[in-house]
């Protein structure tokens, strides 16, 4: 206190980091804690500890799910061109398919932060467009499995969709004669051709296409069709209106997810004021009964652009509201 | 609330063994149970995204062509984490030798600007607040990367990934009295470039 420390204090002062790590021996915990308990002095250098402990942790940096997706494709394809392990017995063709099957799973999963960019994902984009067409794939079965696929590369690809005074849609597909498809917004087909359609190159089809399924939403697959759109697509437009199209789903993870992705990370100035504008919106909406998950992610993404001193006086704005919102919730439960 | 890495414990040692036989959908359920982790600990260490893709892609590559290798004497993670750190470690060691030491030397005993973030902590009257000032935050990552590969490891590994010291000394083939001294060192050097918070 006066800067004249016993030697008890010292040794104590000495043990604090370890104490908080949980990493003194039983006996070295209590004369540690029994020091505490006569020293004042001692004990608010803990605190301090704890403060400089907790300090550490604001400059931990999570990755982005988009940079765990990216090594996981990037795995995905160096491993595809590996020999099997060395000793491995024998690989039978069905572990091969089970292989290829999981990997197309893992970039076309709803969740999956596919980079545009890379043969490989293109690959996978032209099999999901492929996959969705009925008839042109065999099953899953046996090992024709990947020459099927590779064999129907881009061979079938909405054109255009415009909306019948019924109110069903009708769907002109490119493949290699051209057909046309007649049905209402949720009929499986359809709808999966929709959905398929969201990962179209042409811009303005993507858009059509994000803002007809933003009326669907309701549906868990065009929710993770949204949520995609909001994490891959590249124009800004089209991320928009996707991101619109969740606004009345903001309880659920993969939107919130989302959502922080884009505060966290998009280019696109518009695109965080309009995620913080619905979180905020979302969360205050919420009913208080629902459970709400204690959203750490979102909480320290909201934490850290207030710690970057944003410049946008509005977004900094909504974003201390959207955090305090997102602390009551979790302060809730 | 975090699941801790790894699956099940009965389940991993199948897989694992479905892996070894070339079952290559156990090994990428292998891959998916701890590789946020491997990638975390590398994004934090070399903070660089793109080195951390590296180790993340050079990691899984060695356990994958060294599979067979893998006698269950100890835990997959642990096996998986010396590969790991191991090339974390090397990659923190070229960086030693590329950059000029004197830079690393002097933010390491915090003789730059010490009495800034004192100053400011007293000026403030709020500790708690300047504690996470950006200023701060930026020492903190002046001091960390001045420690040495080893301490900046262990420190890691003991902080941010939450792992015992007796498992930190096995993944690094140290006692576990090895990897509290170096964790000891390494929150030495920390507070006395933080100054008085502690
Ligand atoms: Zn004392």
């Amino acid at each position: 206190m006066n800067g004249e420390l016993d030697q008890n204090c010292v040794a104590t002062r000495e043990q604090l980091p370890m104490l908080l790590y949980g990493e003194l021996s039983f006996d070295e915990e209590e004369t540690v804690e029994s020091h505490l308990d006569d020293c004042a002095a001692c004990r608010s250098a803990l605190e301090r500890e704890r403060e400089l402990s907790t300090a550490f942790d604001q400059v931990a940096v999570e990755p982005s799910r988009a940079l765990l997706q990216a090594c996981r494709e990037d795995l995905a394809a160096r491993l595809a061109l590996e020999p099997a392990p060395s000793g491995a017995a024998h690989i039978e063709k069905e572990t091969v398919h089970t292989w290829w099957d999981k990997f197309i799973e893992l970039v076309t999963m709803p969740t999956a932060m596919m980079r545009p960019a890379g043969a490989l994902a293109l690959l996978a984009i032209g099999f999901i467009g492929a996959r969705v067409t009925p008839g042109v794939l065999p099953g899953f079965g046996g090992d024709s499995w990947s020459q099927a696929s590779l064999a129907n590369l881009g061979t079938s690809r909405v054109r255009s969709v415009e909306p019948a005074a019924d109110g069903t849609l009708h769907i002109v597909l490119d493949e290699t004669r051209q057909r046309t498809i007649d049905g209402a917004i949720d009929d499986a087909e359809v709808r999966s051709l929709l959905l398929a359609a969201t990962k179209d190159p042409v811009d303005g089809l993507r858009g059509e296409i994000v803002a007809l399924l933003t009326k669907q939403a309701q549906a868990l697959d065009v929710r993770n069709a949204l949520v995609y759109t909001i994490r891959n697509d590249q124009n800004a437009g089209v991320r928009l209106k996707a991101l619109d199209g969740l606004q009345a789903f903001i309880g659920e993870d993969e939107v919130r997810g989302a959502l922080t992705d884009v505060l966290a990370a998009d280019g696109n100035p518009a695109m965080r004021i309009r995620a913080v504008d619905l979180l905020v919106q979302g969360l205050s909406q919420q009913n208080q009964q629902q459970a709400q998950v204690v959203d750490r992610r979102m909480i320290g993404v909201l934490q850290e652009l207030m710690n970057r001193q944003e410049e946008n006086p509005y977004m900094r704005e909504r974003c201390q509201r959207a955090l305090e919102l997102v602390k009551a919730s979790a302060e809730l439960f | 609330m975090a699941p801790k890495p790894g699956v099940q414990q009965m389940d991993e040692t199948a897989l694992i063994k479905a892996a070894q036989a070339g079952d290559q959908d156990a090994f990428g359920q292998l891959v998916r149970a701890y590789d946020q982790s491997v990638l975390r600990l590398a994004m934090n260490l070399l903070r660089s995204p793109e080195d951390a893709q590296d180790i993340y892609q050079e990691a899984f590559l060695r356990v994958y062509r060294n599979l067979n290798n893998f006698r269950f004497d100890c835990s997959f993670h642990t096996w998986l984490y010396r590969i790991v750190t191991n090339l974390c470690l090397d990659q923190l060691r070229k960086r030693k030798v590329r950059k000029e030491e004197p830079t690393v030397i002097t933010t390491a005993e915090g003789v730059l600007d010490r009495a800034d973030t004192l100053a400011e902590a007293r000026a403030d009257g709020d500790p708690q607040r300047s504690l996470y000032s950006g200023q701060l935050r930026r020492k903190i990552k002046d001091v960390l990367s001045g420690l040495t590969p080893r301490e900046r490891m262990v420190f890691e590994m003991r902080h941010y990934q939450g792992l015992r010291l007796r498992n930190i000394g096995e993944i690094l083939g140290t006692s576990e009295e090895a990897a509290k001294n170096c964790l000891f060192r390494a929150n030495q050097k920390m507070r006395a470039a933080l100054g008085e918070f502690v």
